[in-house]
C-alpha cells in the first residue's frame, strides 16, 4: 500500500531520480521499473539484473508485474471498492486473464490507481505523470487500449 | 577491455535478418531443420569479435532454449516461444513499421566467467522508439577468449517494460 502524498512526491521526477541502481536509459521503458519501486515489487527480472548498484532492485517488466496479481481483470469490471491497485493497458488479446499472464509485445504500460488517479511514468516525458482513467486509457491507440485492473501484489514486510 | 558499442539504425537490416530467422520456422515446438549438429560448439573465428561476429553468434544460437535461465522466463511474443531464436524473431517483427525509430546496440566487454575463464561479454539489444511505444530487448551471451567458443548456457535475456 502507498498513499496521495507518496505518490504525488513522486510527481516530475525522473527515473533517474528513483532508482538508486541508476538503470535510466531514457530508452527503456520504465513503467514497470517506476511501479515496482514505489511499491517495492522486489520479484522477477529487476534493474539490478540490468545494473547492478547500492540500492535495492525494482521488477522492470509489466507482464511479470501483472503475473503477479493475485486477481487481474477488465478495467470495467473493477470492483468499485478497489480503490487502489494496479492498471494495465494494451491490447485486449495480450491478456489472457485466466492464467494471469501477458504476452512481451510492444505497447504495454503499467501505472498505480489511487482513489481517482492513475500515477504512471510518462516514457516520451521522463517523468512520472498523473491522469485520470479515461486520460489514461489514451496512452496508444486502439486497439493497444484494453485496460485491466490488477490487485496489488503481495509484498513481504522487510 | 574498453566496451565497443555499435548502433545500427537500419529497418531493412532488421528486416533481412528477421526473414532470415522465421522464414525456416516450421514447427510448434520450434525447432528448425540446421545443418548444425546438437550440440556442436558454435566458435567465433575472428577474435576480438566485432559487432559483426557478435550478431552472427547470436543468429547461429537461435535454437538455445528459453529455459537457458530465469531471465528468460516469459520473454517471448507469444507463450509458445520456446527458443532464443523465436524470442528475438519476435522482436525483429515488429520492426516491420516505418514510424518512430529503430536500431541494433551491440556491446562487448572483457570479464571472467563462473569457472575463471577469460570471457567476452556480449550483449545485443534490438530497440524501438515512438513516443511512449518504447522498448530495448535482447540477449547477453558469453564468448570464451582463448577460442572464441559462444557459451551457450551464458545466454541472458535482458530488457524490460
Amino acid at each position: 500500500m502507498t498513499s496521495v502524498t507518496t505518490l504525488e512526491g513522486y510527481l516530475t521526477k525522473s527515473i533517474s531520480e528513483l532508482c538508486p541502481n541508476s538503470y535510466a536509459n531514457p530508452n527503456d521503458n520504465h513503467c514497470a521499473h517506476f511501479v515496482s519501486h514505489a511499491l517495492g515489487f522486489r520479484f522477477g527480472y529487476t534493474c539490478g539484473n540490468m545494473k547492478r548498484g547500492p540500492g535495492p532492485a525494482a521488477c522492470i517488466r509489466v507482464q511479470e508485474v501483472l503475473h503477479r496479481c493475485p486477481v487481474v481483470g477488465a478495467w470495467p469490471s473493477r470492483p468499485i471498492v478497489l480503490i487502489q491497485c494496479l492498471v494495465f493497458i494494451t491490447k485486449a488479446a495480450n491478456v489472457n486473464l485466466t492464467t494471469r499472464t501477458m504476452e512481451n509485445v510492444p505497447r504495454k504500460h503499467v501505472g498505480i490507481l489511487l482513489n481517482d488517479f492513475i500515477y504512471h511514468y510518462s516514457n516520451s516525458r521522463h517523468q512520472v505523470v498523473r491522469q485520470t482513467p479515461e486520460e489514461f486509457s489514451h496512452h496508444y491507440p486502439a486497439p493497444s487500449n484494453a485496460m485491466f485492473y490488477g490487485q496489488l501484489p503481495f509484498v513481504p514486510a522487510l | 577491455m574498453r566496451a565497443r558499442r555499435l548502433a545500427t539504425h537500419s529497418t531493412g537490416l532488421c528486416a533481412a535478418v528477421a526473414l532470415s530467422l522465421t522464414g525456416c520456422r516450421q514447427s510448434a515446438s520450434n525447432a528448425i531443420p540446421s545443418s548444425r549438429t546438437a550440440g556442436t560448439e558454435i566458435r567465433i573465428s575472428r577474435l576480438p569479435p566485432q559487432p559483426k561476429d557478435i550478431i552472427e553468434a547470436l543468429l547461429r544460437s537461435s535454437e538455445v532454449s528459453l529455459s537457458v535461465d530465469s531471465s528468460c522466463n516469459g520473454v517471448g511474443s507469444e507463450a509458445s516461444d520456446k527458443t532464443i531464436g523465436r524470442y528475438v524473431s519476435g522482436l525483429l517483427a515488429e520492426q516491420s513499421k516505418p514510424q518512430g525509430r529503430n536500431w541494433i546496440e551491440t556491446t562487448m566487454d572483457s570479464a571472467k566467467n563462473a569457472a575463471g575463464e577469460d570471457v567476452w561479454r556480449s550483449h545485443v539489444v534490438i530497440r524501438h522508439v515512438d513516443g511512449d511505444d518504447r522498448w530495448g530487448w535482447g540477449v547477453e551471451f558469453l564468448v570464451r577468449q582463448k577460442d572464441g567458443v559462444v557459451l551457450q548456457d551464458s545466454f541472458r535475456c535482458t530488457g524490460g517494460g
